[in-house]
């Protein structure tokens, strides 16, 4: 008899699992985005008084919830170190800060169409006068130094474009602080950031830079949000999402209120129709 | 022993259905029975269905003339649907798309997923023709003594709160119709209205000259008009938009716009996607 009872549990044991749940399936059925963050001006701020959250992101993802009736729940403060390990984990649904893509990391997450681009320029101190009008090809010389750091994409990027020059690299661990200071102290002559990284240091430091080239960005960065790979149908809501935020005009709307130069410091999304003339 | 076969009986009763057999995506269902089963509303430009002779017309019914053939599909309009039900009809599986022109909103994406668009649909301020208020600055209309005629669960009502957030709005119940938003800016009851390129032309086509657009570089806003298929219908959107490119770049879609939009170059077209280096 317990030969018999074990058939029917071996059968049931045999049939094919349930496929997992689905990001967006736990979304819908509990009306709620969980949504993993990083602090980083103007997209993420927390009040150390409060731990209340402000910013671009902030705005921006309450007003993709109210639109689809859902509500946003910030659950995880995450640091580049461990935002994929925890939203593989399924600790929150999607990396609500816009982020720059590193095409590595698609191995393990999926990203979204991109909120808003930046164009990286290079940078050299104020009163420098060798680049004002030589362009690009004057960086690209041996008595230039760069300066770069060791794990950021801007690295191998300044060693493509400008093989013959110099290199001045700091660790990992160096704060946006330093960068400004090396270059202060001529230590270098140059290095690449975008309208927000200059923004962010003259709030505090005044005007000693200058960016050269601003017609012709050195790279275009993209600022999408994440998901973990293979939330297609969550990736579908969130693109389409993020589509109706730039057409309503809220994208912009939301853009002028957090960025250092309303209107200047990120490049909007092109429209993607064609204006007759 | 018979004990024994009923408990296996009612095990096989309580399992879930699923397990029994994947449920056939409406992807599998088109490939399998060569058959596009779309649904269509009746919004003219868009779709449009004679009453009299059955006969279908629209810028989307003669696109699905194109896309259709150009996939080896049969394409079969069987079903008007409501804007407030279509969702239903998809989930369901009584359609495999609505092939009419769907405007992707966040709250319909909840739902269901979106093709690329075919062309995009403006939105501008309508004013009396003969009032010269507001030809030179669009934004003269935000101000306390200007009133917009508006509608309680219309889009319009979003964009003069946010563009125009000084000026008053007086609204109707959903249950009038939207041309009377329109008449009311005519009989100067309200000076202005928000409205979408198809409904205004459908007004002006009996009220010639009466309410003219006001001009502004760019639309106040612009609506994709798409194809929808059933949340997660992957495979089944991606084999539309491959047509849909396809149509775009031999030029059909233009050439089917033009035909049908009331003013030209009123419709906005898809941008291309290369950029021509000089």
């Amino acid at each position: 008899m317990k030969k018999l009872l074990l058939i029917p549990l071996a059968f049931i044991m045999a049939l094919p699992a349930h496929a997992a749940e689905s990001a967006f399936d736990r979304i819908i059925d509990k009306g709620v985005i969980r949504c993993g963050y990083y602090v980083f001006p103007p997209f993420t701020y927390r009040d150390p008084n409060t731990n209340k959250l402000s910013g671009f992101s902030v705005d921006y993802m309450e007003k993709l919830a109210e639109r689809a009736a859902l509500k946003i729940e910030w659950t995880q403060e995450i640091t580049w170190a461990n935002w994929i390990p925890e939203i593989q984990a399924n600790r929150f649904d999607v990396a609500c800060t816009p982020m720059w893509p590193d095409m590595a990391q698609t191995k393990a997450v999926t990203f979204t169409e991109s909120l808003f681009f930046a164009g990286l320029y290079p940078l050299v101190r104020k009163d420098d006068t060798r680049f004002a009008k030589a362009g690009l090809d004057r960086l690209n010389q041996p008595d230039v130094t760069i300066l770069t750091q060791e794990g950021n994409m801007t690295d191998p990027l300044a060693r493509d474009i400008f093989p013959n020059a110099k290199f001045y690299t700091l660790p990992p661990t160096a704060s946006g602080g330093e960068f400004f200071q090396s270059l202060l102290s001529k230590k270098a002559d140059v290095t690449m950031t975008d309208r927000n990284g200059l923004a962010t240091y003259e709030k505090d430091n005044g005007k000693n830079f200058k960016f050269i080239a601003e017609d012709k960005p050195l790279k275009l960065q993209d600022f999408p949000l994440a998901v973990k790979r293979g939330e297609f149908e969550l990736l579908g809501f969130l693109n389409q999402s993020i589509r109706g935020l730039d057409y309503s005009g809220d994208t912009d709307r939301i853009l002028r209120k957090w960025e250092p130069e309303p209107g200047k410091t990120y490049l909007r999304v092109a429209k993607p129709y064609e204006v007759k003339k | 022993m018979k004990k024994f076969v009923f408990t296996f009986l009612i095990i096989l009763t309580i399992v879930p259905s699923s397990y029994a057999a994947e449920k056939e995506s409406a992807f599998e269902r088109v490939i399998r029975t060569n058959t596009l089963r779309c649904g269509y509303w009746n919004w003219a430009p868009l779709f449009t269905k004679d009453e009299q002779t059955g006969a279908f017309s629209g810028i989307f019914k003669e696109s699905m003339d194109y896309i259709g053939p150009s996939l080896g599909l049969k394409v079969e309009w069987v079903k008007e649907v409501g804007f407030a039900t279509f969702e239903q009809d998809l989930i369901t599986g009584k359609i495999d798309a609505v092939c009419a022109g769907v405007w992707p909103k966040a709250a319909r994406g909840r739902v269901m997923d979106f093709s690329a668009p075919l062309f995009y649909v403006p939105l501008h301020v309508y004013v009396r023709a003969d009032d010269a208020r507001f030809k030179k600055d669009v934004m003269a209309l935000n101000a306390p003594d200007i009133t917009f005629a508006g509608m309680d669960g219309l889009v319009e009502g979003a964009v003069v709160a946010q563009d125009f957030p000084r000026a008053r709005r007086t609204t109707l119940p959903d249950t009038a119709s939207v041309s009377e938003l329109f008449l009311m800016v005519k009989d100067k009851k309200a000076d202005a209205v928000v409205a979408d390129v198809f409904t205004a032309d459908s007004f002006l086509k009996n009220n010639l000259g009466t309410l003219t657009a006001v001009k502004t570089a760019t639309p106040l806003r612009y609506f994709g008009n798409t194809i929808s298929v059933n949340k997660g219908e992957q495979e089944l959107l991606n084999m539309i938009n491959t047509a849909l490119e396809e149509a775009q770049s031999a030029g059909v879609i233009e050439t089917i716009v033009k035909k049908y939009e009331a003013t030209p170059d009123s419709l906005l077209r898809v941008a291309v996607p290369y950029k021509v280096t000089k």
